[in-house]
Order: C-alpha cells, then structure tokens, then sequence
C-alpha cells in the first residue's frame, strides 16, 4: 500500500508544501521589512485554470505525462501592503505577521487532518481494536 | 521540512542585520559628545546603517544583510568652549552630529524587527513541531 497514491494524504501533503513555501515568502518580507525599494510578496495557490493548462495533453500512449506538481505551479508575485516607507519600502510588518499567523492556522489544521487519517488508518489496520 | 528550514534561515539572516543595525546604533549613541583631538579636524561622524536583500542560491530566498555603513552627511553641532583643546580661533568646538533621540527611535524600531523576525522564527518552529507530531 503506497500512502502517497491515496488522494486525500496527497492532497494534504501539497497543502502543508504549499503552506510552508508560503511562511518561507512571508519570513521574507519580515527579514526585509527594513530593506530600501523592497516590495511585500506573497505566494497564492495556483488555480484551477492555471493547473489545467500546465499539464501536457497526451493524445498518444507513447507520449509521456507532464503533469507538473501543484506546489511547484504556486507562483510568487508581489503584494505591496499599501504602506510605503521613504526609502521606498512596501512591507508593513503588521500584515506580515497576521499573514504568518494566518498560514500557522491553516499548516495546525492540515496536519491535524493528516494524523487523524492516518490514525484511522492505525485503527483499521488493527481491526478496531 | 525543506521550505520550513528555510524560512528559519531567513528569520536568522533578519535578526543577524537588526542585531548589526542595533550595533551601529550603540556605535552612535557612544560618540554622542566626541569632540576632534585638535582644532580644524572633524569630530565623530553618525553612522548610518543600510541594508540590502540579496537571492541565497544555495537555498533559493532572499535574505536580508547589512549592506553598507554610510556616513551622515549633516553638519556638525558647534559648541562654544574656548577652553576645550580642539577650539578654533572663535572658541568653538564641533561636536558629533549625533542626535540622541534619532538614535533612541533608531534603536526602537530595530527592536520592534528584530521582535518580529524572532517571532516568525517562532511560527515556523511550532509548524515544524506539528509537522513531527504526525509521527506520534
């Protein structure tokens, strides 16, 4: 039994991927917070469209398939917080913060979702016992 | 794990350019009342910290580092004194152009970054910690 094929642990793997590749950007813009003409970034989910277009068609058996992972489709972009500093700084270190927090909520939650199915799991493979 | 290491290196790149920034600071704070050794020399000049971000490829994130220290440019305060070693023909001294106030808010807003990157190196510890408890 390969744990990676099952949909809903796959799928939260790439939750938790992408949520700490997001506290990675965001830690970022904390560091930078003070740094001269450095504008906030920050990283969204890629979306449906994004996804579909980025995986290669295969009309062919002999073709291979190119599907790309989605945290790797998850593009950087800049978000300026809308507080600009003299040396031309875009970062307010408040949105930052409540971003960071933001993130921490949701990787507590995805994880926890993770351990109870895999407790579940636990609980099958001992037949309920 | 691999992208939660490295926003903990980002935080400690932060906090390493704050601690550099407070250093300057203190630097600053302490040659307030220096005065030149002798008459028609310059007295201690404010340093002024400026940071740069740069892209680590190694771990492929922009951290954050005291670039350069420049000098302020501002005059200095003159400051009648006739008895003084380094006084002028007028009996003016020059004095630091260090304003303690500017270095107190200075000092302040250092820390309240340093706080904050100390504070993401927080979140992204208890994530970690989250990410372990998987396990148990």
């Amino acid at each position: 039994m390969d744990l990676s094929k099952s949909p809903l642990l796959a799928g939260l793997g790439q939750r938790l991927q992408f949520l700490a590749a997001r506290t990675s950007v965001i830690a970022e813009n904390i560091a930078n917070s003070d740094t001269p003409d450095y504008v906030a970034r920050d990283l969204s989910p890629a979306s449906f469209d994004a996804r579909v277009g980025a995986a290669l068609r295969v009309s062919d058996p002999r073709h291979l398939q190119a599907g790309g992972a989605p945290g790797a489709s998850a593009k950087t972009h800049l978000a300026p917080d809308g507080e600009a500093s003299l040396s031309g700084n875009q970062v307010s270190i408040e949105t930052q913060m409540m971003k960071l927090s933001e993130t921490r909520m949701e990787y507590g939650l995805a994880t926890s979702i993770y351990r109870k199915s895999v407790e579940l799991m636990r609980l099958a493979v001992r037949g309920g016992r | 794990m691999d992208d939660l290491n490295t926003a903990l290196s980002v935080s400690a790149s932060g906090m390493r350019a704050q601690a550099g920034r407070i250093r300057i600071v203190a630097e600053n704070i302490a040659n307030a009342n220096s005065t030149p050794v002798a008459p028609g020399l310059e007295p201690y000049r404010r340093q002024v910290p400026v940071f740069a971000s740069f892209l680590d490829k190694e771990i492929a994130a922009t951290l954050v580092t005291l670039n350069r220290v420049e000098l302020d440019p501002t005059a200095f305060t003159v400051r009648h004194d006739p008895a003084h070693p380094a006084a002028d023909a007028e009996g003016n001294v020059l004095v630091a152009n260090v304003n303690p106030l500017i270095e107190m808010m200075d000092l302040r807003e250092a820390q309240r970054s340093y706080e904050a990157n100390l504070g993401a190196l927080d979140q992204v510890r208890s994530m970690a910690a989250a990410t372990l408890r998987i396990l148990e």
